[in-house]
């Protein structure tokens, strides 16, 4: 193959001759093609016209003045951020809570059932602490329970389930809760359009 | 009184004063307005990305290197919010590429194309049917003037994506401006 039928071939050196990054000899050699070659002129003079028109495409004018609605934005952003850090934080101490009230009780069943003792092994330091954990919020709730609701009284209700699957349910949810609300409160905490 | 430069402006907006930002939303809210008006086509949902542009921009404030110039910076995140906007949106959902060649090869030229405000819509509507990476390649190589390697780390995608996304969204534009025009 000549070296003029390999320029002819190779459209991309008309385009990085335009880009102004074609090297100096593969330059030189492509300007001689094209003043020899009507097909790659005819390229050339198409690809130059769509350069002149991109160049000389005039921007077009903002109808408003968007200033104003970012400012507003950004202020409701820094006053909500406190606030939204604030509730994220009381979400994940109520999942702790959750996860430490019910992880005595899921690891039990769950190394009984499945034998994962090796599994959870590590785990023992933070079962002992959350066993700690539950004593202490349940002489909490003891203590609330005898100074306001001791007085109360409620039906009995027959929970469809209980034990294990119970304890997974609330886990569960606590955790969907958690992620639910974390996911709608990024947006108010990152950032938003209000026209 | 002289205009203070980006860089006071940057300063003092990083140390909380919101009305140095708006004075520098008011001084480019124009270009970026125009980078997101070729990438999206649509005047209205430009707008929008403008605003979501200012407020990313004031948010990545911490990162930005205040001895580089401001607009560049901005402009490339409105870039890639953009892209991430066309993504996510069906309606910007385009033909694939081969099937988009196609299109754009066989469309007949209105009588009336030879005037320069049809020409000028002519090309925006070209760009506007692009694929979104062919219209940030041609966003950022022509109208922000960078070179392939600046671009292919705003985008952060390969110099060799850079140069073919470059090659095939041109060869499509000039087909579509040469049959109109």
């Amino acid at each position: 193959m000549s070296e003029d039928r390999k320029a002819h071939h190779d459209e991309w050196s008309l385009q990085e001759y335009l880009d102004g990054v074609l090297a100096d000899e593969d330059r030189e050699r492509l300007v001689l093609h094209i003043a020899q070659c009507d097909d790659c002129a005819a390229e050339y003079t198409s690809l130059k016209y769509l350069y002149s028109e991109m160049e000389r495409l005039p921007d077009e004018p903002l109808a408003h003045d968007i200033s104003a609605r970012v400012i507003h934005s950004l202020r409701l952003k820094e006053d909500r951020k406190p606030y939204m850090y604030r509730v994220l934080m009381a979400q994940l101490a109520v999942a702790i809570i959750v996860f430490a009230a019910i992880w005595p009780r899921i690891s039990l069943e769950l190394v009984n059932r499945y034998s994962l003792v090796q599994l959870l092994e590590p785990l023992r330091k933070f079962e002992d602490l959350s066993a700690q954990g539950i004593l202490f919020v349940r002489e909490f709730l003891n203590w609330i329970h005898i100074q306001w609701i001791a007085t109360l009284s409620m039906p009995a209700i027959d929970w469809p389930i209980t034990g294990l699957p119970l304890a997974l349910a609330v886990g569960g949810m606590t955790l969907l809760w958690l992620l639910g609300n974390g996911l709608l409160l990024r947006e108010p905490v990152n950032g938003h359009i209000h026209r | 009184m002289e205009n203070p430069s980006d860089r006071s402006l940057v300063l003092r907006t990083k140390r909380g004063e919101l009305e140095a930002y708006g004075d520098l939303v008011r001084r480019y809210q124009g270009l970026v307005f125009n980078v997101c008006y070729r990438m999206l086509g649509d005047p209205h949902d430009a707008e929008d990305l403008t605003q979501e542009t200012f407020i990313r921009v004031h948010s990545h404030l911490d990162s930005y290197d205040c001895d580089r110039p401001f607009i560049p910076w901005a402009r490339r995140i409105a870039v890639n919010l953009c892209l991430n906007y066309i993504n996510r949106n069906r309606r910007y959902v385009l033909p694939l590429d081969d099937e988009f060649e196609r299109v754009v090869s066989n469309e007949q030229s209105p009588e009336r194309a030879q005037e320069d405000h049809e020409r000028k819509t002519s090309l925006r509507q070209a760009i506007g049917m692009l694929p979104a990476h062919y219209r940030a390649v041609i966003e950022l190589r022509h109208f922000q003037e960078l070179s392939y390697s600046e671009i292919s780390k705003a985008l952060k995608i390969p110099i060799s994506d850079v140069k073919s996304h470059l090659f095939r969204a041109r060869k499509s534009l000039a087909q579509r401006i040469s049959t109109d025009v």
